[in-house]
């Protein structure tokens, strides 16, 4: 199966490891290859546009724990640095994941 | 391919094995799962949710019965089933094992899946936490898409009150097409109302018609499980993401947050206090408060009950009365069988017994209520989230810390629980690191031994006894926190050797901090645990009494077969340090070594057993059993066997570090569907502990 190949053009690219204690953003783009770790993260709710709070840092930093979707959840460095955020709320957030879904089936369409 | 992806569907070059592979997981899952009815009319009942929502919880409320319950997600990795009565009809009630989706491929996953569609329960119960339904609502649309009838339980609604958390069933009913119903099965709060939702949906009364959004009514069970699961990422991407968005905006048009609640501060500050900068001392602390409770307890308990079975042995030193009685009347009978036969039950089988009940019982009776309430506090994922970065450097998953305070309790439950690793290679890691967190089996033993060894050393009594519990208990701490420590160095061992590979991800949720159920909590285990005991003391510690009763009383040489098998092991435990004192010329080295053999099935027995052969073949045979039995006090009876305190480092060392009982063997058997790694599991630990034995006595002890 051909790996799928995304552009992400970010400017200031953020990743979610980066987030520190106490601080909100939103999910920009998940880019993990990996089918498990990726559907992992789906089943939690974390996709496109999901806002995410920082809880807590192990002293080393790694894991830090979340507060996505009412839940605590604890991801380690090697995972959510593979997840990029924004620190702008997406203005809704409905209409972002249907022009990303769309995006996408053009790529696809494309390939 | 690497172990991770196993059976991902995004390998097709594999596909045949990982298809043969989900087909074994099937077949395992559907032997395990069956939906018994008791009676034809009965009607199946599955139980599914996130984890850590209480499904458990609302299962034993339903069905009356004890599964274990506790705050972490993924306590409960095999499935129960349980039957009750409403309204005259019989219910099967199956609860499947947590899970945040049933589209990928991990074990429990598989099962909660297999059971949904193809399990023929006629309804699906789908437990959801009300603090973080949106989450859950995910879920239910999964399992929507798979089964006609759904019914939505909104548990924990006492803890949404705390939190300000209001939600109006009836839209999230209408939006979805199945009925909701809110709980709080903890306080046995809208169980009733379950029970008939249950029955009424059952029968068609209510009607429940999911609006799906991927499949359509149409399909079979797998069909629609790949269509949710779709055949490229993006294809699978989409359902998701639909299912995703569909949640947030049911929870965002049903679910009213007031904000900032007392109960949301209280959470935050505790966090704080746990998490925070001293983290780890005040998990030494807690670590510590629990150790010292279990050996200042049990130091009050085990006396009384002692003498309680003494009373029952010889009733009156005089008169000779008491069960011991038997042994004597039983010498005046024509037939010297009966003899025989009443020094093997009474003096070894009960003696045996009763030692094992007094020991073990009151350390046990006393953790498992502690541990308990900091399982249900939330305390353990905490734990997991500290230690996760030690065990990412050794190339281990963080929630081995999970599975290691299973082991604190049993490790065979620990091995079994070592299900909640998804990474294949990261379980083995944990299933074979296991056995070195002290069971409570070996616990007892351990504070024996230190309140011997500080005997030893300070001679006599050090003033209070509130000094030595303190001190025996900093004792205990620090060769729990070397059992952790040798843990994390042959994790880091075996994954940079036989089990290679990279860290793979870890995901953990965290669950809110809970008020434990104190009463009920404490009542319950302390009950759970007598039983057990006691009923291990029956299965494991009588018949090995009686083996060794039927060995001391079989000549050999001028002695017993028993002695005698001591004698020969003697030179090999006298190596490893558990000779006693120099000169004293005893049988101290084989019998300890012999009590830890004999003590494979079942860790417990072993100072029993040893205590026994000592008294034994102190004073020359079986006979004199009863002389050496009279003084139940173990102190003494290992002093005169030559116990130095020297011996007792040697000893906790063995106990902390040598082969896990039959069970956990087993267990790891079952687990791993290989002896290979059963042996393997047996040998690491001890292959540890002699190597350990042998540079303490000769590299270090030896020059002292």
């Amino acid at each position: 199966m051909p790996k799928l190949k995304r552009k992400i053009i970010v400017e200031n690219p953020k990743t979610l490891d980066q987030l520190n204690v106490d601080q909100t953003a939103w999910v920009k783009y998940v880019d993990l290859p990996d089918g498990q770790m990726r559907r992992r993260l789906q089943d939690l709710g974390i996709i496109e546009g999901t806002r995410v709070v920082c809880k807590q840092a192990a002293p080393s930093g790694n894991p830090k724990s979340f507060l996505v979707r009412g839940a605590t959840i604890a991801i380690r460095t090697e995972d959510s640095k593979n997840v990029f955020i924004t620190t702008e709320e997406p203005k809704d957030s409905d209409e972002v994941s249907e022009t990303q879904i769309e995006e996408k089936e053009t790529e696809t369409n494309k390939e | 391919m690497s172990i991770m992806c196993a059976g991902c569907p995004y390998c097709p070059e594999d596909e045949g094995k990982a298809k043969r592979k989900r087909k074994q997981k099937k077949d395992a899952a559907s032997t395990q799962l069956k939906g018994n009815k008791l009676k034809p009319d009965d009607h199946v009942v599955a139980l599914t949710g996130n984890p850590n929502t209480g499904k458990s919880t609302v299962f034993n409320a339903l069905t009356g019965m004890h599964q274990h319950t506790g705050n972490w997600p993924g306590k409960t990795v095999a499935t129960a089933e349980g039957r009750y009565e409403y309204d005259e009809k019989g219910f099967v009630l199956v609860d499947l094992p947590g899970t945040y989706s049933l589209l990928s491929h991990s074990q429990e996953e598989e099962i909660a899946s297999d059971f949904v569609i193809n399990g023929g329960a006629e309804c699906v119960v789908v437990v959801c936490e009300s603090v973080c339904l949106e989450r859950n609502l995910i879920l239910v649309q999964q399992v929507m898409e798979l089964h006609d009838k759904v019914i939505i339980c909104v548990n924990l609604m006492d803890e949404a009150k705390r939190h300000g958390i209001s939600v109006c069933f009836d839209d999230i009913s209408e939006k979805l097409g199945v009925p909701v119903i809110g709980t709080s099965a903890a306080k046995g709060e809208g169980l009733d109302e379950l029970r008939k939702l249950i029955e009424d949906v059952c029968e068609g009364r209510v009607e429940s018609h999911p609006k799906r959004i991927i499949c359509t009514q149409d399909e079979d069970g797998d069909t629609r499980m790949n269509m949710m699961r779709g055949t490229t990422q993006k294809e699978s991407d989409f359902a998701a993401i639909r299912m995703v968005y569909r949640a947030e905006e049911i929870s965002r048009e049903t679910v009213f947050d007031s904000g900032d609640t007392p109960a949301e501060k209280r959470q935050k500050t505790m966090d704080k206090i746990f998490m925070g900068r001293w983290g780890i001392l005040i998990m030494l602390a807690v670590l510590f408060f629990v150790f010292w409770f279990t050996l200042a307890g049990a130091d009050w308990l085990t006396d009384p009950l002692q003498w309680c079975f003494d009373k029952i042995y010889i009733w009156n030193d005089e008169t000779g009365m008491g069960l011991h009685y038997l042994v004597d009347l039983s010498q005046q009978t024509r037939w010297g069988g009966w003899y025989y036969i009443a020094v093997v039950l009474i003096d070894g089988g009960y003696l045996v017994a009763t030692k094992v009940i007094a020991v073990m019982l009151p350390p046990m009776a006393i953790f498992f209520p502690l541990f308990t309430l900091l399982e249900d506090f939330g305390y353990l994922p905490r734990v997991a989230f500290r230690l996760d970065n030690a065990f990412r450097k050794c190339g281990a998953c963080g929630k081995q810390s999970l599975t290691m305070c299973m082991g604190f309790g049993c490790n065979a439950a620990g091995v079994v629980g070592c299900r909640i690793i998804d990474s294949e290679r990261e379980r083995k890691i944990a299933i074979l690191t296991n056995n070195f967190v002290p069971c409570n089996g070996r616990f007892p033993t351990l504070m024996l031994i230190i309140g011997f060894l500080l005997e030893q050393i300070f001679k006599s009594s050090f003033g209070s006894w509130f000094v030595s519990s303190l001190l025996s208990t900093v004792v205990l701490l620090v060769v729990v926190v070397i059992g952790v420590l040798i843990t994390f160095g042959v994790s880091k061992g075996l994954s940079s050797t036989m089990l290679k590979g990279e860290p793979s991800s870890f995901v953990l949720e965290l669950p809110p901090f809970r008020r434990p159920m104190f009463g009920r909590v404490i009542v319950r285990s302390i009950w759970d645990r007598t039983i057990k005991v006691l009923g291990r003391a029956v299965e494991v510690a009588l018949p090995a009494g009686i083996l060794i009763g039927i060995l001391s009383v079989i000549p050999f040489r001028d002695s017993t077969v028993i002695v005698g098998i001591a004698n020969a092991l003697n030179g090999i435990g006298t190596v490893m340090g558990f000779g006693g004192s120099e000169g004293f010329g005893g049988i101290l080295g084989g019998t300890l070594l012999l009590a830890f053999i004999l003590g494979l099935p079942a860790n417990e027995i072993v100072i029993p057993i040893a205590v026994m052969i000592l008294s034994m073949s102190t004073s020359g045979g079986y006979v004199s059993m009863v002389t050496g039995m009279g003084d139940s006090d173990i102190t003494s009876i290992l002093v005169n066997a030559g116990m130095t305190w020297k011996t007792c480092i040697s000893l906790m060392t063995f106990s902390l570090l040598h082969w896990p009982c039959a069970t956990t063997i087993l267990s790891v058997k079952n687990e791993l569907n290989s002896w290979k790694w059963a042996g393997l599991s047996a040998l690491i630990p001890s292959v540890c502990g002699v190597a350990a034995c042998l540079v303490l006595n000769w590299g270090i002890l030896w020059w002292i």
